[in-house]
């Protein structure tokens, strides 16, 4: 990569590279923000990410569930652990695994695995 | 004799006459090679354009891109697209599609320009504030770059006008900041077979997407967020706060998708729906979610299971959709009776008579930090919100007041007298205080500055 590469801050190459992953331009700010972001996660964890007021509601971005669990058991753990979550939250979210998107109405079964990533990800209108 | 400079007017013009011919022959090819599934955005504006010298010059830097060329350059040219809001994203966006050379670009907004919108929306001025969005952005786009034709459109986007208006344009930039209207542009947009290139930003975070693209095959908002968020969850910039540049990041990467589609050669370009996440002080700033094709059951774009729910045209038309309803009704909301509350001309009074008293100011700590009114307390408003989750909410609320004397009234207030009157209901079902000593200071701090009751106060 060159440095003119660099400077090319949002050619999509750049969100190929850096999405999601460690990178180098970032380390001054990662050490000073969320330093668990980039850490590996815990055995026998997976993480969750929360965004907008999915991240208001909980007042994280981000913490570590016990893994292995069903995808389809993840809003009611959340509903447990954060009341009213799902009517308040959940209900309105947009749920990726891996940076995938998952559909969380079809009643597809998804394992949820150690280490993996998953967003909670809440429609934001403003602009 | 020839002079130097017709001389080389002639060698220009014969030059683009050779590359006319070049795009003509290039363009039949491409029409026997590749059967295109999926028409271009402007394929159905087949006039023919041309680029004068000057617009040569202009756009010469992105048309030496092989991604541009010179017919992409003339694919921007015709192509005409409408910008749904001009603020915060619809600004830079605006600037860049103009600065690239889009034929038609139309513009639509109800608002006024006002000074707290200047640090984001940078197409505006100090001068111009007071005038139509509208007006001022055509008047910065037009300085910018006088060869499109530009197209304004003063009013809001209704059910009402939302079909005739979007019926000319190939491509829609949603630039606007309620849900409701988000589902209408989306509607809209899947009924006529036009992609969105749809952006988002609150605080320090943006969303990015490019929706219906193609149309019937990359997913919709509605496959995307099938239901709406809860009206209460709902935040504009006025309140929770926007950084400018984050919001203008987010506009700037919708005119660059903008510029993809219209440029799109479907030889190269796959088309693979994603959905770009910035958070500036995240310690990945950016996140790319592959995102899936649109949803069979979907009631825009798919064939919903019950077909009486799929929204059509005629749906539309009909006035059969009431998305402000679908989005929870309006936001502004009354939760007390008149007498519960107080204008900040009669709190002046009480201040001014030495009414012994407590002001609790509920606005968050940065907030308050800006500027506050004498003597007063600030409990934010979320550790009311937070006392909902305890076992007994009244016992949660009343530790907060501890060390108060409850024999006196208390008077509530904070930024716009929404969250106040939430926590004089709290306070009031707690039975701290006297029940008729618990007032609402009607409007906020914002009214106390705007009605000038007390001198100078800053308006933020």
């Amino acid at each position: 990569m060159t440095a003119e590469d660099e400077n090319s801050l949002i050619s999509p190459e750049f969100f190929g590279q850096y999405s999601g992953v460690a990178d180098d331009i970032h380390s001054t700010s990662r050490q000073v923000l969320s330093m668990a972001e980039n850490n590996p996660t815990p055995t026998g964890t997976f993480k969750i990410l929360y965004f907008a007021y999915a991240s208001s509601h909980t007042k994280k971005s981000e913490e570590l569930l016990p893994a292995p669990m069903q995808l389809s058991e993840l809003f009611e753990t959340l509903d447990k652990k954060y009341p009213r979550m799902k009517e308040k939250v959940l209900g309105s979210c947009m749920v990726t695994v891996n940076l995938e998107y998952v559909d969380m109405d079809t009643s597809e079964e998804k394992e949820l695995k150690a280490g993996d990533e998953v967003g909670i990800i809440p429609p934001v209108s403003s602009g | 004799m020839k002079t130097i400079l017709e001389a080389e007017n002639e060698a220009l013009k014969k030059r683009i006459s050779e590359l006319e011919a070049q795009l003509a022959s290039r363009s039949n090819d491409a029409s026997v090679t590749s059967q295109q599934p999926y028409p271009p955005p402007n394929a159905a504006n087949k006039s023919e354009v041309k680029l004068s010298l000057e617009e040569y010059k202009r756009y010469g830097r992105q048309m030496i891109l092989p991604e541009i060329g010179i017919e992409g350059q003339m694919s921007l040219k015709r192509s005409r697209v409408l910008i749904v809001g001009v603020g915060g994203l619809g600004c830079p966006a605006a600037a860049y599609l103009a600065g690239a050379g889009v034929g038609t670009l139309g513009v639509i907004d109800h608002d006024t320009v006002e000074n707290s919108n200047l640090h984001r929306q940078i197409i505006h001025s100090t001068s111009r504030v007071g005038a139509p969005k509208v007006v001022s952005a055509i008047t910065y786009l037009r300085d910018l770059n006088p060869h499109p034709n530009y197209v304004p459109h003063v009013e809001p986007l209704t059910t009402e006008n939302a079909l005739q208006i979007m019926a000319e344009y190939d491509l829609v930039l949603d630039c606007t900041d309620h849900p409701a209207i988000r589902y209408l542009i989306n509607d809209v947009a899947v009924v006529m077979n036009i992609p969105i290139v749809s952006a988002s930003a609150l605080r320090t975070d943006g969303q990015l997407i490019v929706l219906n693209n193609p149309p019937g095959v990359g997913p919709c908002y509605r496959c995307v967020w099938p239901r709406p968020p809860p009206a209460e969850s709902v935040v504009g910039c006025g309140e929770g706060g926007i950084l400018g540049p984050v919001v203008g990041l987010m506009g700037i990467m919708q005119a660059i998708e903008a510029i993809k589609i219209i440029t799109k050669n479907p030889a190269r370009d796959i088309g693979r729906t994603t959905m770009t996440l910035f958070a500036a002080y995240g310690a990945s700033p950016f996140r790319c979610l592959k995102m899936r094709g649109k949803k069979a059951g979907c009631v825009a774009c798919g064939s919903p299971e019950r077909v009486g729910e799929k929204i059509t045209r005629e749906g539309i038309e009909d006035g059969r959709m009431d998305y402000v309803a679908f989005c929870g009704g309006r936001a502004g909301m009354r939760e007390l009776r008149e007498d519960e509350r107080v204008s900040v001309a009669e709190y002046k009074e009480v201040v001014d008579k030495g009414v012994e008293h407590l002001l609790l100011d509920v606005r968050d700590k940065t907030q308050f930090g800006i500027c506050q009114l004498a003597g007063s307390l600030n409990i934010p408003f979320s550790e009311f919100e937070d006392s909902k989750h305890e076992d007994s909410e009244a016992e949660a609320i009343k530790s907060k007041f501890q060390d108060q004397p409850k024999d006196r009234p208390v008077y509530v207030i904070c930024r716009l007298g929404n969250d106040s009157q939430i926590v004089t209901r709290q306070l009031k079902q707690a039975a701290i205080f006297p029940d008729d000593q618990v007032f609402d200071i009607k409007g906020g701090i914002a009214e106390w500055a705007r009605s000038g009751i007390a001198g100078e106060f800053p308006e933020y």
